[in-house]
């Protein structure tokens, strides 16, 4: 049955899809075009495509687009449900143990979680870095217009305390303007 | 101050529809909002909350907002978040399947995605400006060398993550007594 296939799948993809995003990737890859022939190795990239163009995780992106494509929209919502199903029970476990205290592993996870901050600080630094060269560096050469934007925001971020969501409408909007002209 | 659920649902809702550029994105908007507006939580909880989402399976953004709307309001809570999470993006892409070579091939949307991209690159640089000057006003010179350390491993030697995370569990675990 192909709703029971399609929660085994993305299953198995929310459950060991760990490290996020392009980590994912084989896994997905492995799942919906290999083992089930859902998606062709094409229609596999344009998923990625699409996934760097729109908001939400690739695994979710590729579980809608997948379920939509073989079971209509109960198929996206069956396959999107069974990729955080995982999730919501290992995470909520523990999120159990580190804000109620339930089990005998409080002490460790904080000193885990403390061990682990200069890590996770210098993975938010690195993942900066690649934004920031995914949106200044990718022509050929500096673009003195973006790089002026990206300052902008940034003053704008941290002395007017403009709002993060503010900011993405805004420079979606500013943009549409642009290409309008253009 | 208390947050109500329907808040952390919106909340949710309104950041998946509009953050893309991967997990920590999300908690770049989430430490804005909670931490820094709300005052909600302290920036070490979410500190703690990025290294969990990263370390578990699955989606960061997901992960993160399971625990972030598990800290503020329990279970329902999580549940309210990760409804709100994940609703945008089913959404969106059942709205694009229908049409999807089309959007690749958009001039608009590229145009639309690079001037987007910007932003998205300043609001993780204002995270990553916070997390420093929290660190130089706090940490101990050990916790500056370790961050560089870490940051060295990533950047110049493509250090496997997991490894990366494993060390350092095992080093706080030996640090703190």
């Amino acid at each position: 049955m192909i709703f029971l296939k399609l929660f085994w799948a993305f299953l198995q993809i929310g459950m060991f899809s760990v490290g996020g995003g392009y980590a994912a990737l084989p896994l997905i890859k492995n799942q919906v075009v290999i083992k089930n022939t859902w998606l062709t190795a094409k229609e596999f990239y344009d998923i990625v495509t699409i996934a760097e163009m729109t908001p939400g995780p690739l695994a979710i992106n590729a579980a809608t687009f997948v379920g939509i494509k073989i079971a209509g929209i109960p198929g996206a919502l069956v396959a999107s449900f069974s990729t955080v199903l995982p999730s919501m029970f290992i995470v909520t476990s523990l999120a159990l143990v580190l804000y109620h205290k339930r089990g005998g592993g409080v002490k460790i996870m904080e000193k885990i979680l403390y061990g682990l901050r200069p890590a996770v600080i210098a993975l938010i630094t690195s993942a900066a870095f690649s934004l920031i060269e995914v949106a200044l560096l990718q022509d050929e050469e500096l673009n003195v217009f973006k790089v002026l934007a990206f300052f902008t925001q940034v003053y704008l971020l941290r002395t007017k305390k403009i709002s993060p969501m503010k900011l993405l409408i805004l420079t979606g909007a500013g943009s549409f303007l642009i290409y309008l002209v253009i | 101050m208390k947050i109500s659920k329907w808040k952390i649902f919106t909340t949710a809702l309104k950041f998946s529809a509009i953050t893309f550029g991967g997990g920590f994105v999300m908690i770049g908007m989430m430490e804005r909002k909670f931490v820094e507006e709300l005052e909600l939580l302290k920036q070490e909880e979410m500190m703690d909350i990025a290294a969990i989402a990263q370390s578990a399976p699955g989606a960061v953004a997901v992960n993160a907002w399971i625990l972030l709307g598990f800290r503020l309001h329990g279970f329902a809570g999580s549940l309210v978040a990760t409804l709100g999470a994940i609703m945008p993006p089913l959404f969106i892409i059942g709205l694009i399947s229908m049409v999807y070579r089309q959007f690749i091939e958009s001039q608009m949307v590229a145009m639309i995605m690079k001037g987007m991209q910007i932003a998205v690159a300043a609001i993780i640089s204002d995270l990553v400006i916070n997390l420093f000057t929290s660190l130089a006003k706090d940490a101990l010179p050990w916790d500056f060398l370790l961050v560089f350390f870490a940051l060295l491993l990533i950047l110049y030697y493509n250090f496997p993550i997991y490894i990366l995370l494993i060390s350092f569990a095992a080093l706080g675990i030996w640090r703190k007594k």
